[in-house]
């Protein structure tokens, strides 16, 4: 028995002359919320449709549950789908769209009722057996998709932008709804999505995707802090990429010479005279008080409200420009456009990153 | 405040305008409709009209022209003729066009739109064209003209049409869902049964009853290609009112002709159903 | 999202299920149509026997000299072609601003209902509708007696058997053929380029020329060329509504099936017909933009 639920190995999927998903390796221990992120056509609905059964590697291996998939259909795998618009059946009832599954199963009447109430009360949706689909709102009828995948005891619950048609209040309460469903059934989720805000709130697992590959895989903290790649630090929140020179090196770390200022960093295996990429994000960047040592003098250029924080744009030469966000209501007197700042980073939240 | 007031004017005189071209337009259509109707009611009036007449006003009320039609066996013939060869044909059009479109809809390629404009070759090649055409084959294969010719005929006729119908079913038919069913262990079997077919059904069932019209309807082919002992009813038809108008013929024609729009409404409103229920969804 | 939808296409590959599923239909138009009227090309220029009228396989093209330089065939074909052509714009003039009607002033939801009244007589026997027409204007009929009625003592109009009455029940026979395209375009207009257009300073009628026609020509297009090849392949209408003077290609193939049976002329008019139509779809392939009209 593995610990492992889905297990991908050098996974290879062409479409024509596209290669959609290039060779990728993916482990998802049993339990895992996991992730695939991306944009569009980075790859990740396709690995989520070939885990499902609807399409098949052109090369490697997948592994279910401990079972090699190969060419098995969808009908005989241990996972269920939640579509991106649901795909309820239009001449089903509710109540009947959460049975499908289990009359396939040849499951007598009365089993097949009480798991169908069950699953209606896990979702919050009692009483609206006998509706249609269209008769409930969006969120609703997302609440059926769920349900009816889940009332067949998948051992592995794929989900492909599940909550993409709702509205923004509604999808981060759904956001919550499907990790608490996630706890309280306990299997593994593989959750496909675009937007980088509903992957940090829902997540054990991120794999960030990009042309078919996985750029990072960890943990949303891991991804968001320590970005490997200039990919991963742009798609996951702002970012201030920069490009540095390295000035000195040894085996720990480097001292960086970037925009006019200097940084020491905590990276090893760099060489002196190489350029790199940089990656601070704007709520590292501080303005240098007295007796903070400044790394960098820039000019405000901009100053936008957002409410609980404030964005500045600061020139640091002809060619470089930051955003720095700093807290409103921290009783600190903030600069103003025009004004001339210190900025400061501590050296360990710098990263440098692969192109 | 100057800019304002142009714009209220603009707007102001804009839908005068309008609702003075949307009087026009709408009086014009209605009177469209009247056009398109007209001969129909003249025809379905004069079924029970008791002077038998296109006249008007009519003379009084009468059901005897229909009566007259029960006793007319060479009429009941031709009707009971045309039922057959329609339901005949109405059932292998459905069949073969179901079929066709099930196979259309699982296939993307150039390919398979050249062979659905193939399909719709009987839809533009005029029925006189198409007769002559048929009767020279059939001579040549040695088929005797008559009941199987007409059926052919009939079935080649209407496939294009029957063809849409289902295709426009099968097209609407969100893949997704077939993909769910699978998904939750049906086999391809099981989900043509169980999320398929109740999807297209009104598709078919509107093939089904067009077909069945056009077969009821067609004439011209139907002209070239029948042969001994096969009269049809607009062959019956036809043939009386080349010489002169009767009564009994007003009735025949209006029971047609209710008939026809019978069906043609039920196929609609499959249609209507379907396009409303697809965008409720 | 561009690339899932690529991924829920049907595969491109062609299984060998599918190909068992059209096979039939293909066989059916292949062996009952598409042979046929190859079939009917080869008899046109077949000959004759001048002495007992039998098809001799031959290869001459007599029988389309004939057709071109016969007196009698040409004012045929030439009537022929006034009156699908006349018959053309008289149903434009009424189907376009039905079609306006129904896709640009009447609400959404009433649509269905004032189209299914469109469809239906469409969907009615040809043959019947025709007949309708005789008793609406055969001397004596209703449109004789109503006009007694309201203005007695007038002469008799002596429509049927008449051009008018062939043109008028030509154009009454498949307007819904143009009616629907018009309608469609017209439907999937976008109503504020025209209030763009009258915001610009666009008076209606500039709209109209403007912006309106060009937009729904694609449709005014299809419609008129199905509407033509209709017209132009028909032999009923002439037949129980027109006079002598009123005979078309049509009525010309009819005849000689029944009383001159001569196949070879017969096949050769029909494939002047076939022409006639070809060149009729070239234009609306060439002009319509079907994707638009089912949108």
């Amino acid at each position: 028995m593995t610990m492992y639920d889905v297990e991908l190995q050098n996974v290879t999927k062409r479409f024509g002359s596209v290669v959609a998903v290039d060779h990728i390796d993916l482990c998802v221990p049993r339990g895992t919320f996991l992730t695939l992120l991306g944009p569009s056509g980075c790859g990740k609905t396709t690995t989520l449709r070939m885990i499902g059964g609807f399409e098949h590697p052109d090369e490697g291996t997948i592994v279910i549950a401990g079972q090699l998939m190969g060419r098995t259909p969808p009908y005989r795998r241990p996972t269920s789908m939640v579509f991106q618009n649901y795909a309820l059946f239009p001449h089903l009832t509710v109540a009947e769209n959460i049975a499908y599954g289990l009359r396939e199963r040849r499951l007598d009447r009365q089993t097949i009722e009480r798991r169908v109430q069950e699953m209606l009360r896990l979702v919050a949706l009692e009483g609206y057996g006998n509706r249609y689909p269209r008769q409930l709102s969006g969120g609703q009828q997302q609440r059926v998709a769920l349900a009816r995948s889940l009332v067949i005891e998948p051992a592995v619950l794929l989900l492909d932008e599940p909550l993409g048609a709702l509205d923004l209040k509604l999808r981060r309460q759904m956001q919550l709804e499907l990790k608490r469903i996630q706890n309280q059934v306990g299997i593994t989720f593989i959750y496909v999505t675009h937007d980088q805000e509903e992957a940090l709130t829902m997540s054990d697992q991120i794999a960030v995707m990009n042309q078919g590959r996985i750029e990072q895989l960890g943990p949303p903290e891991e991804l968001f802090d320590r970005p490997r790649t200039r990919f991963v630090a742009d798609f996951l929140g702002a970012a201030n990429v920069l490009t540095a020179e390295v000035l000195a090196a040894d085996r720990t770390s480097a001292c960086l010479a970037l925009a006019g200022g200097r940084l020491v960093v905590h990276e090893p295996d760099l060489a002196p005279g190489q350029t790199v990429a940089v990656v601070i994000r704007p709520h590292w960047l501080r303005f240098a008080r007295d007796g903070d040592a400044a790394v960098w003098q820039g000019r405000v250029t901009e100053r936008v409200y957002k409410g609980a924080t404030i964005a500045y744009r600061v020139e640091l030469d002809a060619v470089t420009a930051v955003t720095v966000e700093v807290p409103t209501g921290t009783g600190d007197l903030l600069p103003t456009v025009g004004e001339t700042v210190g900025l400061a980073v501590a050296p360990d939240r710098v990263r440098v990153v692969r192109e | 405040m100057a800019e304002r007031r142009r714009f209220t004017q603009s707007r102001v005189r804009r839908s005068s305008h309008t609702s003075l071209t949307t009087v026009a337009l709408t009086t014009l259509t209605a009177l469209a409709y009247l056009y398109l109707f007209a001969p129909i009611l003249v025809v379905v009036v004069a079924s029970f009209n008791a002077s038998g007449l296109t006249s008007f006003p009519p003379t009084g009320f009468t059901l005897a022209w229909y009566r007259e039609l029960l006793r007319d066996g060479d009429l009941l013939r031709a009707l009971r003729t045309s039922v057959f060869v329609a339901g005949l044909a109405a059932l292998s059009t459905t069949v073969l066009a179901t079929l066709t479109a099930w196979g259309l809809s699982r296939w993307q390629s150039p390919l398979r739109r050249l062979l659905q404009a193939y399909f719709y070759l009987p839809l533009v090649v005029p029925g006189i064209v198409t007769g002559i055409a048929l009767v020279f084959w059939f001579r040549r294969l040695g088929i005797p003209l008559g009941y199987p010719s007409v059926l052919l005929a009939h079935v080649v006729h209407a496939f294009p049409y029957a063809l849409a119908l289902v295709l426009t079913a099968f097209a609407t038919l969100d893949p997704r869902l077939e993909e769910a069913s699978q998904d939750l262990g049906a086999t391809p079997f099981r989900t043509f049964w169980r999320v398929t077919l109740p999807l297209v059904l009104p598709g078919i069932v509107g093939g089904a009853l067009l077909s069945f019209t056009l077969s009821f309807d067609e004439f011209v082919i139907t002209f070239f290609v029948t042969g001994q002992g096969v009269v049809t009813l607009p062959l019956e038809i036809y043939s009386r009112i080349r010489f002169l108008i009767s009564p009994v013929v007003n009735a025949v024609a209006a029971f047609v002709l209710i008939v026809s729009m019978l069906l043609a409404v039920a196929v609609q409103l499959l249609v209507l159903w379907r396009a409303q229920r697809a965008a409720a969804e | 999202m561009a690339a899932s939808n690529v991924l829920l296409a049907p595969p491109r590959r062609l299984p060998a299920a599918v190909l068992l599923t059209v096979l039939p239909a293909f066989l059916l138009l292949t062996g009952f149509l598409l042979v046929p009227l190859l079939l009917l090309a080869l008899y046109s220029v077949y000959s004759t026997d001048p002495v007992t009228g039998l098809m001799r396989p031959d290869f001459t093209l007599d029988n389309y000299l004939r057709i071109v330089t016969s007196s009698v065939y040409r004012r045929v074909f030439v009537r022929t072609v006034e009156i699908a052509v006349v018959c053309t714009l008289i149903a434009l003039l009424i189907a376009y601003p039905v079609g306006y009607t129904l896709g640009a002033i009447v609400p959404r939801r009433r649509q269905p209902f004032l189209l299914l009244l469109v469809i239906v007589p469409f969907w009615t026997s040809y043959i019947v509708r025709t007949y309708g027409w005789i008793g609406f204007l055969q001397n004596g009929g209703f449109l004789d007696s109503v006009l007694s009625l309201l203005l007695p003592g007038t002469v008799q109009l002596d429509l049927l058997y008449s051009r008018v009455a062939v043109v008028i029940g030509f154009v009454h026979v498949f307007l819904p053929l143009m009616i629907l395209p018009i309608y469609a375009i017209t439907r999937s207009l976008d109503r504020r380029l025209l209030e763009a257009s009258a915001d610009l300073g666009a008076p209606p009628w500039r709209t109209f020329l403007r912006v309106t026609l060009p937009l729904t020509w694609p449709g005014v297009v299809a419609g008129a060329s199905l509407y033509f090849i209709a017209v132009f392949g028909s032999f009923v209408t002439p037949q129980l509504l027109g006079g002598t003077g009123d005979l078309m290609i049509g009525n010309l193939i009819a005849d000689q099936f029944g009383e001159a049976f001569n196949w070879p002329l017969g096949a050769a008019l029909a494939v002047v017909i076939t022409l006639v139509v070809l060149v009729a779809l070239g234009i609306f392939f060439r002009f319509a933009d079907l994707e638009r009209l089912h949108g």
